[in-house]
C-alpha cells in the first residue's frame, strides 16, 4: 500500500515538473523568438538587413537574383547607369533558385519591377541538400508572409533523397512541428545579428566585389575538386522542386507582366555537356523568355576575371557592361 | 512491445534489411541453445557455425565490395583486368553493432558464462533493442538479457536521469558535432584549396576531434538515457575520452563497448600481454587492425587505427622515456598544470591519426598530414565566423561539464542550480539554446554507417 501510494506519488511529481517545465519552456522560447524578431527585423547590416530590403523595401526597376555569383558577378551601379534605370541586387551567399523564388514572391507582392534577372549555374538544378538546409534564411518571415510558406516547407520535405535516419523516421514535415518554436526560426542567427550592430558591411546596391585574383594553380584545384566531389554525390539527379521553382518564377513575372532574364554568368569550369542546357532551353522555348548563358563564352575565359569560383571586381565589371547591353536590347523589346 | 517497435525503427530505413537481421537472430539463438547442450568439439562447431554466418553477413554487405576493389587492384598491377561485379546497395545501417553484440551472446553461452536464451522473442529483443540498435552500445547478454525478464516500475530519479542524459546526448549532437562539421567539411572536402594554412588543418582537425566525438558519444547518451527511461541500463560507452591523461587511459574511455569486446574476444584469447612484451604489441596491432576495419571497408580506417595502435606500442617500449620526458615539465606544486599537460598533450596526439578517418582517401590524408607541419605561411581560414564562433562555444561548454562531471559533480550531469525553480530556467535555457544555435539539417549520424 506504502509502495503503491509512493509510486503515485512519484508520478504525480514527474507529470507536475514536467509540466511547469513545459510552461517555462513555452515562456522562454515566445520571450526568446519576440527578442530574436525585434533584433532580426531592425537589422542594418549583415545578410540578414540585405534580405530585409530585397523582400520588402526594395522598389528597383531592374532586380537580380540568385547565389553568391549574383552578389559578386553583376556589378549594379553600373547596370544601373547602362539601362539609366534603378537596379538591385538581392543574390545571398550558399542560395539557389529557391532563393530567388522566394525573393521574386516577396518583390512582386509590393512592387512590379520592370524586369527580374534570375541568375543560375548548370549545378544549381541538381539536388543538394545543402540548399535545403539554407532555406533557414525564410524562416523569420514563415508567420507573417504565408506566400513564401510553400517554399520553406520544403526544408522539410526531402525525405526521399536524404541520407538522414531522422528525416526517414518522421516521414511527415517535421518542419512544421519544430516551427512551432519561436527560437528556431531565428536558428544560427544571432552572432551575425549581433556583429551585425558592431560591425557594418556595405555593398553597392546589393553588389559586394571581389578585389583578388586567382592563379592558374587555384583554378585547377577548384576544378579538380569539384570533379572529386561530383563523384562523391550520392544522389545527382535534377531536383523537381529547383525546376518547379524556376517555373514558378517565370510563371509569377508573366502573371504580372515583369519581363524575367535567365541569365548563366561566367565560371570557372566549363560545363558544355552537361543536361542541364537542354532542360533550360526547352524551358525558354516553352515560355519566349530571354536567356543568356556565358558559361562557355571564351571572352570570360581568363583568370584576370576571377577571384575563386566567382569573378573579382575587374570580371564582374567587364561581364556587367556586355550583359547591361543585352538587358537594354529586352527592356526595348514590348511585351 | 518492444520488439515490435524495434522492428517499426529497423524498417524505417530499407524495410527488406530486417531479413538480414532475421537470419543472424534465428542462427544465433539457435546456436545457443545447441553450444548449451552440446558436448566437446561440437560445442565449438556450433560456435564456429554461428560465428562463420555473422562474420559472413558482414562480409557480404560490408566488405564485398571493398575486397572486390583490392583484388581488382592487385590483378591490374601484374597486368590482369578481371572485371567482377559489385554489390550496388546500401549498407545495412548499424549491421557491425548488432553483429558483434550477436557474436557476444554466442561466445560467452559456449565460454558459460551465459545460459542460452529459451524465449526467441527475448533473444531477438537482445539484439534489436533499438535504442542501441544502430549504433551501440555493443551490449554483452549478462548485462542485458535478464533485464528484458525484469519488471521496471517508474522511478522518478531514474526517468529523469535518463531524461537528461537524452538531452545531454542531443546537445553535444546538435549544437557540437554537427556545428563543428560544417568547418571540417570545408577543410576535409577540399583540402587542396587550403594549400599553406597550417592552422587551418590543425583546427579542421580538433574541430574533427570533437566533432566525432560528440557525434557518437551524443547519440550513446540519447540511447543509454533512452533506454533508463524504460528501466533498461546500457553500459557506459564514453566517459570522457578526452580528459585522459595518457593515451592508454583514453581508450579505456573511448567507444567502451567495443574496446572490451574487442579485449575479451580477440586480445585476451590471443595472450594479451601474457607472453611477453613484443607478442602484447602484436596482439594490440591485430586488435587495432581489426578495430579499423569494423569501422569501414576503407584503408583510410585501418591506416588510422594502425597508427593509434602504434601509439599504444611505442608507449608499451618508451614508458619510461616518456614519463621521464613528462617530469621534465610537470609542477611539483601546481597539480592542476600536471592535468593540462598529460591531457592536451594525449588529445594532440591522439587526433593526429584521426586524419585518416575523415580524410576521402590515402592520398588526402597524406596531404594533410604534411600540411599540418607545414609551416608555411600558418594562416588560418575561419571561413564563415559564426560556424566558428558557434562550435567554440559549443567546445568550451563541453569541457565546462566534463570537467566539472570529471572532478566536482556529486552524481548530478551538469552544474546547475541547487533552487528546484532556477532549475526550470536552467534546462529551459539549455533547451531555448538547442533551439537557437543547434543544427538541424539532415545531418546524419556518422557511426550509423558502420
Amino acid at each position: 500500500m506504502a509502495a503503491n501510494s509512493f509510486i503515485s506519488n512519484s508520478k504525480i511529481k514527474f507529470f507536475k515538473r514536467g509540466l511547469i517545465l513545459l510552461a517555462l519552456l513555452i515562456v522562454f522560447d515566445q520571450v526568446i523568438g519576440m527578442l530574436m524578431h525585434k533584433l532580426y527585423f531592425s537589422a542594418t547590416s549583415g545578410p540578414e538587413s540585405e534580405i530585409i530590403y530585397s523582400f520588402t523595401k526594395t522598389d528597383a526597376d531592374v532586380i537580380i537574383t540568385g547565389s553568391s555569383k549574383a552578389r559578386h558577378n553583376y556589378n549594379t551601379p553600373l547596370i544601373s547607369d547602362s539601362l539609366h534605370k534603378s537596379c538591385y541586387n538581392s543574390g545571398q551567399d550558399g542560395q539557389s533558385l529557391f532563393f530567388s523564388y522566394a525573393t521574386t514572391i516577396m518583390i512582386l507582392s509590393h512592387h512590379l519591377p520592370k524586369m527580374i534577372v534570375v541568375e543560375m549555374f548548370p549545378e544549381e538544378l541538381y539536388y543538394k541538400e545543402m540548399h535545403y538546409d539554407r532555406l533557414n534564411v525564410l524562416l523569420p518571415y514563415y508567420t507573417d508572409y504565408p506566400q513564401i510558406r510553400k517554399i520553406a516547407d520544403w526544408r522539410g520535405t526531402r525525405n526521399e533523397d536524404t541520407t538522414s535516419v531522422f528525416c526517414k523516421l518522421f516521414p511527415f514535415n517535421i518542419e512544421k512541428i519544430k516551427l512551432l518554436s519561436q527560437s528556431y526560426r531565428y536558428n544560427s542567427m544571432w552572432f551575425d545579428l549581433l556583429k551585425g550592430i558592431f560591425k557594418k558591411q556595405k555593398t553597392e546596391s546589393g553588389y559586394f566585389p571581389l578585389n583578388n585574383t586567382i592563379t592558374e594553380n587555384e583554378k585547377q584545384k577548384y576544378i579538380n575538386e569539384f570533379e572529386l566531389l561530383k563523384t562523391r554525390e550520392r544522389i545527382r539527379h535534377i531536383d523537381p522542386n529547383k525546376l518547379a521553382s524556376l517555373i514558378g518564377i517565370i510563371n509569377l513575372c508573366e502573371q504580372k507582366n515583369v519581363k524575367v532574364v535567365l541569365v548563366m554568368s561566367p565560371v570557372l569550369k566549363r560545363y558544355s555537356d552537361d543536361p542541364v542546357y537542354e532542360l533550360i532551353d526547352s524551358i525558354v522555348l516553352r515560355h519566349h523568355i530571354s536567356y543568356f548563358d556565358f558559361t562557355n563564352d571564351d571572352r570570360f575565359n581568363n583568370i584576370e576575371y576571377f577571384a575563386d569560383n566567382h569573378m573579382n571586381k575587374t570580371g564582374s565589371i567587364y561581364f556587367s557592361s556586355i550583359l547591361a547591353q543585352k538587358l537594354k536590347d529586352v527592356l526595348l523589346v514590348k511585351p | 512491445m518492444l520488439l515490435a517497435a524495434s522492428c517499426v525503427f529497423y524498417m524505417f530505413f530499407i524495410p527488406s534489411y530486417i531479413l538480414i537481421l532475421l537470419f543472424t537472430i534465428v542462427i544465433d539463438y539457435f546456436a545457443g541453445l545447441w553450444i548449451e547442450n552440446a558436448k566437446g568439439r561440437q560445442r565449438k562447431l556450433f560456435l564456429v557455425m554461428s560465428i562463420i554466418a555473422n562474420i559472413g553477413v558482414l562480409a557480404i554487405f560490408k566488405y564485398y565490395n571493398f575486397f572486390v576493389g583490392n583484388i581488382e587492384g592487385l590483378a591490374g598491377l601484374m597486368g590482369w583486368h578481371p572485371n567482377i561485379p559489385l554489390l550496388n546497395m546500401v549498407l545495412p545501417i548499424g549491421l557491425s553493432f548488432h553483429t558483434y553484440q550477436a557474436m557476444s551472446y554466442t561466445i560467452e553461452v559456449y565460454r558459460g558464462n551465459q545460459k542460452s536464451e529459451k524465449n526467441i522473442l527475448i533473444y531477438a529483443l537482445y539484439v534489436m533493442f533499438y535504442p542501441q540498435l544502430v549504433a551501440g552500445p555493443i551490449e554483452r547478454p549478462q548485462n542485458l538479457l535478464h533485464q528484458f525478464k525484469e519488471d521496471h516500475s517508474f522511478d522518478y530519479t531514474r526517468i529523469v536521469a535518463g531524461l537528461k542524459l537524452m538531452l545531454w546526448g542531443l546537445f553535444k549532437k546538435v549544437v557540437i558535432a554537427d556545428r563543428c562539421a560544417t568547418y571540417v567539411s570545408n577543410v576535409f572536402d577540399y583540402p587542396y584549396q587550403h594549400e599553406g594554412e597550417t592552422l587551418t588543418f590543425w583546427c579542421g582537425l580538433f574541430f574533427f576531434a570533437w566533432q566525432i566525438y560528440c557525434d557518437f558519444s551524443g547519440y550513446s547518451d540519447m540511447a543509454i538515457g533512452a533506454a533508463q527511461v524504460m528501466g533498461i541500463k546500457l553500459m557506459t560507452n564514453f566517459n570522457r575520452p578526452y580528459l585522459a591523461k595518457s593515451i592508454g587511459e583514453m581508450w579505456q574511455r573511448w567507444h567502451i563497448s567495443l574496446t572490451s569486446w574487442f579485449m575479451d574476444y580477440v586480445f585476451r584469447p590471443l595472450g594479451g600481454y601474457r607472453k611477453g612484451k613484443n607478442r602484447g604489441a602484436i596482439n594490440l596491432l591485430i586488435v587495432f587492425f581489426l578495430s579499423g576495419l569494423w569501422h569501414g571497408a576503407a584503408w583510410t580506417f585501418v591506416v588510422c587505427f594502425l597508427l593509434l595502435g602504434g601509439q599504444l606500442i611505442f608507449r608499451l617500449y618508451f614508458k619510461n622515456q616518456i614519463n621521464w620526458l613528462y617530469k621534465r615539465f610537470e609542477s611539483k606544486q601546481n597539480k592542476r598544470w600536471n592535468i593540462i599537460l598529460n591531457t592536451t598533450t594525449s588529445f594532440i596526439v591522439v587526433v593526429i591519426p584521426f586524419l585518416f578517418f575523415r580524410a576521402h582517401s590515402l592520398p588526402d590524408a597524406w596531404f594533410i598530414l604534411k600540411s599540418l607541419f607545414n609551416f608555411g605561411t600558418g594562416a588560418l581560414a575561419i571561413g564563415n565566423a559564426s560556424t566558428f564562433v558557434y562550435s567554440l562555444i559549443g567546445v568550451v561548454i563541453l569541457y565546462i561539464v566534463e570537467i566539472y562531471q570529471e572532478h566536482y559533480s556529486k552524481g548530478e550531469m551538469f552544474p546547475e542550480p541547487k533552487s528546484t525553480g532556477l532549475k526550470y530556467v536552467f534546462y529551459s535555457s539549455v533547451i531555448v539554446y538547442i533551439l537557437l544555435t543547434g543544427v538541424f539539417d539532415g545531418s546524419q549520424f556518422i557511426y550509423f554507417q558502420f
